[in-house]
This record gives structure tokens, sequence and C-alpha cells, in this order.
């Protein structure tokens, strides 16, 4: 391992400089090689993530029904007006929100906690736990949302069956069509879903703190709430900011397929997200103008908040070494 | 270190067995339900009392599932194979060269976090159109050939593979192809495998792009089969579980067999 | 495990650390990057070349039977088990009469939800026919270029054609003045009731509830003496809503169908009627599926839907060992009800002279008297050649055996028809439109406030 680098901008790694005694001609084709072993990752993504992310910033200033023998029009700023206007589209940005801050006692305060309690013990329970946690990330999200679907079922489901025989609601509720409780539902499922692998970040961030810290501290005094608060979230913090990071960009993602599956968005808005609006702009109402302005608008945003957060996470990086 | 009394010992166990059942107590509802004939789908037994596979059998007839398996493990592999190939280039050419515009290379490598796919779904979903690919499994394979995810894990593994060790090989006369393939490669097997393993799970649950390219259950993924069953039928809810238990096998299979190299993909790689 | 475990976490964390760099070289970048922005924006304008069609005339091409000609028809009842196989059995039957005389083959593409055309039609596949709903109607037109009828189709064999099909449905598909739809299934808003629950009740199933007020009583005594929910409407359904507005005397579009007006005093009380039901008990809440769900399984005394759901409903009654009564939609005071239709029209989009000769033979035969009587019998539509219920080679038998059509028949008298939406804003405004009644409905949202916001938002939409 000595030779590893941590510099991730340049590394230079090869002994490809010791050698220098070579024909021109095979010197030559020496400096395209690494273009040429780069040629495929970075066509493809061009074509696939470059080009359409400036076809869309350009389709954010047409108006455009994505109809073939139909072309774009220049709409200039009208999209962007539209999007202001539109209802639901501002509701969107609300929840957006809601998923977002919702979702981080999921992926940080309880998996760090449930990561913290299963630390000690021995392996073998410890394993099995995690490996249960575990199980409901590798689902994949049609599923879940069948499974849950069937759960939360209005007349029928064991969720209310069990509330009303435990006398803690009187009569059965309509999870997905109830404003109050939609978005909720879907929160829990994301949540649900997540607990088992944010936990295990945690748990193989904490493998790794220096045991001599607690065993000091403890020789001081220190019960363990004060250990977890004084060492414990200290030495995890660059794995928090990296969770919440993950957190708030792909919230809205995540979140997607259970709309989607079970309730559209609705009852009136009231469980969508701003990428739903999106996918509805484009897909329901061919709109390929609005969808892509709202899309060009929060790149812009995302953008901004992933530069603040990496400039959190510089300052607590030295926590890191 | 700790000395901790069988009480609070207890109550952990508690609280963890209490979450492991969380965790799994859906499937295990989706599989009894499945399992539940018409009059008792609707009570909540804990276990059926006279199983039947009639449900099974009225999903199979419904849907094409075992086409729609077959799609599954074909789009799956095919990303997970495109991906791997590509990413093993590019981050070699990354650990192993200094030229000019690495920098702009790691650039658009890292840009990519912040694209989401719904700002690039329209313009992807009209080229994959332009190409004849609606409604094929390469048209839902080929957006996702590369992953800038992939190719950043790899290059961070390269990069604690020992320098001297390609020094050695260089001077030996090895083509450079030769040391990714004969050396690198066999060497970081298990890495290799590791992010294999989580690019198959995540090709596996892709969930927006299959669902805008099949259109026809034919060339649906299984998830995609499914979730046209679920919005196409109404009160055949044991039909349905059982259908969603076959779409779910597949993945469990793989997880029970290799679950520790799954658990540890995922904490060495993250998610994407 | 250890060493990898450590290394993970490099690796974790560094993956943010490449953006830090990645941004600053973006600066230096960004010089290039909107030069190639501007380049490639270029490059789209220059391909995208204008390719408009002129409007066909009304001229059929020649058919033959040796070499048939290919159509597809888009079908969201295909998708519908309860309504799939009546279907196929209308395609299959053309297919193997006048189809096969004629040289004419259907294809038929199950599309449960009403997307794929569009997404087909943007992928440029050829879509032919669509069984399409009407209050997109207008943007479809606009936007996916569906053709009118009488733009394609020679006058006269259409005039033949049309005769004898309800004048009042046949307005239906029609945007100013011609008509870009012709009314296929078919469905009025009727009320299903569950006999045995009415009974256990103490009510008469024969002398079903006829205003909106006697719904209430009913269905508060049901819950009371049987536990189980009474009635339901789902407040998402869309089209019942405006029948329940127009029956109180409001209106939903204009009548110059050129802006918004539900935010109207009598549209207010009507839905404010609704909401008094929902947040009283009288009227369950749930999705269209949940509540059909509910019905079907014996636990709904009364159910507003579709006549479509009408054979689902009548199995399930069979099985279940009830009986099935209906009602025709609920009155305000002594002002008899006026229904609006749900349903789809046929929308054509054929692309040359011998597609709409293929197009007009399957339109012919689908909505001619065999036709009807398929959609009728097998789905549970209405027909819409009237005639045909007094028909003793129609449907004479089966109306008889299934009173409930007779409620329906009888509707189709007072019938409206369903906001088209106008502009390619269409799926918008009516999301707009229901989201509004769902939130008026569900919420303690003032009434007044969120119809008036919403009446406002749609106007701001209008072309």
């Amino acid at each position: 391992m000595s030779q590893s680098l941590d510099n991730t901008i340049a590394p230079s790694l090869s002994g490809g400089t010791i050698i220098v005694r070579r024909r021109l001609s095979k010197k030559k084709l020496r400096r395209f090689k690494p273009y040429l072993y780069l040629l495929p990752a970075v066509a493809l993504l061009s074509i696939w993530m470059y080009r359409p992310l400036l076809y869309t910033f350009y389709l954010a200033f047409q108006k455009w029904s994505m109809v073939p023998g139909t072309s774009p029009v220049f709409v200039g700023f009208d999209n962007f007006e539209h999007l202001f206007h539109n209802k639901s589209f501002i509701d969107s940005i609300g929840n957006t929100i809601f998923y977002t801050v919702g979702l981080l006692p999921f992926s940080i305060l309880i998996p760090m906690i449930l990561a913290v309690v299963t630390d000690r013990m021995e392996s073998k329970s410890k394993n099995f736990y995690r490996a249960m946690f575990f199980i409901p990330m590798i689902l994949a999200p049609v599923s879940v949302s069948a499974i849950w679907r069937w759960l939360f079922h209005p007349s029928n489901g064991l969720v209310n069956y069990l509330l009303v025989k435990l006398h803690l609601i009187k009569e059965p509720i309509a999870y997905f069509s109830d404003p109050g409780f939609a978005k909720w539902i879907i929160l829990l499922i994301t949540g649900w879903k997540m607990i088992g692998f944010s936990t295990i970040m945690f748990s193989a961030a904490l493998t790794s703190i220096n045991r001599e810290y607690y065993e000091a501290a403890s020789q001081d005094g220190a019960g363990s709430f004060r250990q977890f608060v004084h060492i414990t979230i200290p030495l995890l913090s660059p794995m928090i900011i990296f969770m919440l990071t993950m957190s708030i960009l792909f919230s809205s993602q995540w979140t997607f397929a259970y709309i989607d599956m079970l309730t559209t968005g609705g009852p009136y808005g009231s469980s969508t997200n701003i990428y739903y609006e999106m996918y509805r702009f484009a897909f329901s109402s061919l709109n390929a103008g609005l969808s892509s302005a709202a899309a060009l608008l929060f790149f812009v945003v995302f953008g901004l908040i992933a530069l603040g957060l990496n400039m959190v996470s510089r300052k607590f990086a030295f926590y890191d070494n | 270190m700790f000395h901790r009394s069988p009480i609070q010992s207890f109550a952990r166990h508690g609280m963890l067995v209490l979450l492991c059942v969380l965790a799994v107590f859906p499937l295990y509802w989706m599989l009894n339900s499945s399992l539940k004939n018409e009059s008792e789908i609707f009570t909540s037994s804990i276990f059926p009392h006279k199983p039947v596979f009639s449900n099974y059998t009225y999903a199979f007839t419904q849907m094409p599932i075992v086409r729609m398996a077959f799609n599954s493990f074909a789009v799956s592999i095919m990303m997970t194979m495109l991906q791997l190939a590509t990413s093993l280039l590019a981050a070699y050419a990354l650990v192993r060269w200094r030229f000019r515009g690495k920098g702009v290379i790691f650039a658009i490598l890292s840009l990519t976090w912040l694209i989401p796919f719904q700002s690039i779904m329209i313009p992807n979903y009209v080229l994959v159109n332009d190409l004849g690919l609606n409604d094929t499994l390469l048209g839902i394979v080929l957006p996702f050939s590369v992953s800038t995810f992939a190719i950043l894990s790899l290059y961070q593994s390269f990069q604690s593979f020992p320098g001297v060790l390609i020094e050695a090989a260089q001077i030996d006369g090895m083509s450079d192809w030769s040391i990714l393939t004969r050396l690198i490669i066999p060497n970081t097997r298990s890495t290799i495998a590791s992010l294999g393993i989580l690019q198959f799970i995540n090709a596996w649950n892709e969930y927006l792009w299959p669902m805008l390219i099949a259109k026809s259950m034919n060339h649906a993924p299984l998830q995609i089969g499914l979730r046209l069953f679920v919005n196409s039928d109404t009160n055949m809810w044991g039909s349905l579980m059982a259908a969603t238990t076959v779409s779910c096998v597949p993945i469990l299979l793989i997880y029970l067999i290799l679950r520790r190299q799954i658990v540890d993909s995922f904490v060495r790689f993250g998610i994407k | 495990m250890r060493p990898s475990v450590r290394g993970s976490k490099t690796t974790a964390s560094n993956k943010y650390f490449h953006t830090v760099g990645v941004l600053l070289i973006m600066k230096r970048m960004a010089k290039g990057a909107l030069a190639l922005m501007a380049m490639s924006s270029m490059v789209w304008l220059s391909a995208c070349g204008s390719a408009s069609k002129s409007a066909g005339a009304a001229e059929l091409g020649a058919l033959d039977p040796a070499n048939p000609t290919k159509i597809t028809f888009y079908s969201y009842s295909l998708a519908y088990p309860t309504m799939k196989a009546g279907m196929e059995q209308l395609i299959k039957e053309f297919n193997d009469t006048v189809g096969k005389e004629k040289g004419v083959v259907v294809e038929g593409v199950a599309d449960s939800t009403m997307q794929q055309y569009k997404a087909d039609i943007s992928a440029g596949k050829e879509v032919d026919v669509v069984q399409h709903t009407f209050s997109t109607l207008d943007s479809s037109r606009l936007s996916l270029g569906f053709k009118a009828y009488e733009d394609i189709f020679p006058k006269d064999q259409l005039d033949e054609h049309l005769k004898g099909i309800s004048p009042n449905a046949l307005e239906l598909g029609k945007i100013d003045g011609k008509m870009y739809g012709l009314a296929f299934t078919f469905s009025t808003p009727i009320v299903f009731i569950n006999g045995k629950l009415f009974e256990e009740a103490g009510l008469d199933p024969a002398k079903p509830p006829k205003t909106w007020d006697e719904i209430k009583a009913a269905s508060l005594q049901i819950k009371a003496k049987t536990g189980k929910d009474g009635f339901g409407l789902t407040p998402s359904n869309g089209w019942i809503t405006e029948g329940l507005i127009l029956s109180n005397g409001g209106q939903v579009l204009a009548k110059d169908r050129k802006s918004a007006d539900f935010g109207s005093d009598a549209s207010i009380a009507a839905i404010q009627m609704w909401k008094d039901l929902y947040h009283n008990g009288a009227s369950a809440p749930g999705t269209e599926n949940e509540l059909a769900e509910q019905f079907m399984a014996g636990n709904l005394g009364m159910y507003v839907s579709s006549t479509a759901l009408h054979s689902g409903a009548k199995k399930a009654a069979d099985a279940g060992g009830w009986k099935l009564y209906g009602a025709a939609l609920p009155q305000f005071g002594d002002t008899p009800s006026v229904p609006v239709n749900s349903g789809s029209v046929l929308a054509v989009r054929p692309d040359s002279a011998v597609k709409t000769a293929a197009v007009w033979e399957f339109i012919k035969f689908v909505t001619g008297d065999r036709g009807y009587t398929i959609i009728t019998s097998q789905i549970g539509y209405l027909p819409l050649r009237t005639g045909l219920a007094d028909d003793p080679n129609g449907l004479k038998d089966f109306v008889e055996q299934n009173p409930l059509y007779k409620i329906n028949l009888d509707q189709l008298t007072r019938i409206q028809p369903v906001a088209i939406w106008p502009g390619d804003n269409a799926t918008e405004m009516a999301k707009v439109f229901t989201d509004a009644i769902v939130k008026s409905v569900m919420s303690d949202d003032d009434v007044k406030t969120t119809l008036t916001t919403a009446q406002n938002e749609i106007n701001g939409m209008m072309p």
C-alpha cells in the first residue's frame, strides 16, 4: 500500500516516466492511449448525460409536445412564468422539503443509534441484525409499494384491522386518499427502505474509530451518553455529512416510485414532489418545455445546495484523519 | 470494557428484534396473503389455513411472468456488464497515466452526481424513439451503459493497488492492456465482483426509465409488468401478492446466497 | 474484513471531495461550455425542420382483401379485466367478418393508463384509432394530430351511418362544429345499491332515495343499523362531480368554452352539500378502486359510479348472495338531475387514403348495430343506438333481464356533455379542477375560496 496516494485530482501512479527511451511513434501512441481507454465512458456520458442536459436547458425556453413532425417553438421565459403560476408546482416544492427533512431521521438519526447499539455486540448477532435490517433496501420499489398498499388497504388492510382492534382508531383510514396521511405513508415507506443501508454505513464508520478514545474517556469517568455526544458524533461527522448530502440530493428521487405507485401525487397534489411534477408535465401533459424549465431550475438549486454541503464537509474533513 | 446488566442487554435485543420484525414482516405478509384462498384473503389470520396455489396460477396466466423475469435478468446483466467494462477501462486510464485534460475528465465524471434522471429523461426518450428502440430491452439498457459511480468507485480501489507491481510488470515487458487484464483485474476480482453485484441490484430495481420505455408486458422487466398488473386489476389481492412474491424471489435468493458480499459492496461503494 | 471497511469510509466521503475540485475546474471550463452549448443548440435548431402535412381530402383508398391493411386500435377497455373479453370479442368479430371480406386487420393495443397512445404517437408509431376520453380531446386534437370525421370520410356515407345514434351523444365529440370523436363506449352515473344492506337497515331497495337529502338519511341509517358504510362517491372521480354541479344549476365551463365557470353560487352549494355528507360520515372515504372493492365485497350500501361497472357488480352480488339494485343520479330538491356522460369516443388519425378506408370500415362496424350490441351485452356500456333496446334481434331481452339499463337509457335524454377543456393545457386544467373538488370535499378549507382559486388558475391557462 506504500504507493497509494491520496491526491484525488492528479494522482500519478504509473511507472511510465521511468522508461523514457522509446521511439517517437510509440511515444505518440502512448499519448493517445489514456484517451482511448476513456473514450467509451466519455462518449457514452456525452450521449446519455450531457447532451440531454444541454438539450433540456434548450427545451426550457421552447414549447413542444414531443410529437414527431412537430418542432419546438421558442417562447422565451414563458415556461418559467407558467411554472410559478402553477399551484401544484408551488405546492410540490413544499412537499419536496417535507420529504427531504422528513427522511433525515431515517437516514441519520435512527441508523446512527442502531449502529452504536449493535456495535459492541458479538459478531454473530450483530451480523444477523444487520442482515435483517438490510432486506428492505434490496427490494424493488414496485414490489415494496404493492406490499404496503395491501397492508394499508382501507377496508381489508392489516394495519387498519389492528388499529381498530386495539381501539386506537374508531374507523378504518383510507391512507392513500387522505391528504393528512398520504405523504406520511410515502415518507414512512421510503424511510423504512433506507434505515438498513444507513445503519450499515454508520456501522462501518464506527468500526474504524479507535477504541482508545473510549477507553480514555471511560477512565475519565464519562458515561455512555457523554461518550456518544463527545466522541462518537464528532468522529462520525464526515459520515453524517455524507449521508446528509446523499439524503438531500436523492430523497426526491427515492420517493418518486412510491408517489407514482401509491398516490400519483394526490389527493390534490398533497403528496407530490418536484420530480413527480416534472414527470407529469412531460408525459401526461405532454409539455416538454414546462418540464424542462422545472428541471433547469432545480438543477441550479441542487447544485447550490451541493456546493454548500461540500464547503461544510471540507470544514469537518480533519476528523477524517 | 463495559459492564452491562442482563436487563439492559435484554432490552437492547428486544428493541432490535422488534425492528427486525418491522423490516421483514411486510414480506411475510405478502407470502402469507399469496397463499390464502378467496374466502381467507380478507381475514387477518397469520397463517393460511389451507394454503392454495391458485393465486400463483392466476398470476401466471394473466402475465408472461417467465418472459418478464427473463427480461429483468437480461436488462440487469447487460447493464452491469456494460457498466463494468466501461468503468474498468476508464478507471484504469485515470489511475495509470498523467495526461492533459484529466481535471476536465474528473469534472465530467463528478458533475453527473448533480444530474437527476428526471432532468434528462425527455431528450433521452426522444433519442431512444428516434433510434427506433422504444419498447425494446436495448432501449432500456443503453442510457445506463455507463455509470460514473462505478468509474469513481473503481478508481478509488485501483488507487490502492501497489504501484511497484505495475512497475515490475512493465519492466517485464507487459503491455498496458495486459497489465489491466492479467494483473489488475485478477487481483481486484473481489472488488469488481462487489461492484457488479451492487450495479446488478440497482439495475434490477430501476423504475422510471424502464417504465417510460417498456410498453408491453412482453418487453417489460418484472417490476414494470407488475406495475401494469397493479394498476389494472381490482380486488385480486391474492394473485397480486403472488405476483409480487415472484418478483421478489430472484433478488431474495441472491441475497440469501451472497449476503456477505452484498452488504459489503453496499458499504464499500454506497448507493447511487 | 477490517481493512476493506476502513477503506470504504474514505471512499464514501471522498466521493464528495471530487466535487469540490470539480466545481473549480468547471469555472475554468465555463467559457468553453457556453460555446459548446450555443453550438449544439444551433445543430438542433437546424435539425428540427418543419414537417407539417396538409389536411387529407375526403377520399378513401382501395382496400385489397388479398393484401389486408393493418390498423392499430388503442383501447383502455382492453386493459381492464371486467371489460377485456368483450372488447376482444368486438375486435375479433370485425377481423373475422368485415375485415376478412374487405381486407382490414385490426390490432388491439391495451392502454391501461391512457398514456400509451400519447407516448407511441410521440414515438412515431402508427396509432390509427384511439378509444379517447372526453375531457382532453381538444388537447389531443391540437397536439397529437387527430382528424375530424368530416374532413376524411365521405359525407354521404358519414351521414348515413350516424342515423340512429342518439343525437345527444353525437354532440359530445364535437369541437367547433366538427366531429373529432364518435361516441363509442358510453355510460351515465348510476347509484348501485346493495339490496341486502338496505333491507338490514330497514329500507326498501325497490324505492331508492331520489334526492341528496334522502341519500344522506339512508346512508346514515345504514351505518347506524349495519355498521357498514352507507354511501360512497370518490371525490377524485372527475366526471360525476360535473353532473352534481349541473344538477344544481351550475356549470363547469362557460358556454363559449373560453373560461371556467365553476365558482358560481350554484356550484359551490352543490359541492358544499357533498362536503357535508363527507364530513358527517355519510360518504365513505377511499379511492375509486378502493370504493369499488368495498361495494363488491358487500360492505357498502350505495355506490355512485359508471354503468361500466355493472357486469362486475352483478357478478359480485351473485357471488356474495345479495341482490343488486340501482337508482338514477340523485337530484337537488325537485329539479331532475342532469347526468353527464363518461366513457369514450373513437378518435382517428389515419395517415393514408388506404388506411382511411380501413379505419372507416372498423368505425362503421363497432358503432353499428352489431358493435353496440356487443358493447352493451358483453361490457356493460349503453347502446347509443337507442333503438336497439326495443329491438328483439338487438338488446330487448338483455335490457329486460337487467333493469338497471332502463335507468340509464332514461338518463340519456337528460344528458349533458362532460367539459372538454380547451387548448393544449387540457390535461393540466382537468387536474386543477379535480384537485380543487377533492380539496373542497375532503379538507376543512372553504369551498368558495378553493373553487375560485382553481377557476382563476384555469382561466390563466386558457388559450
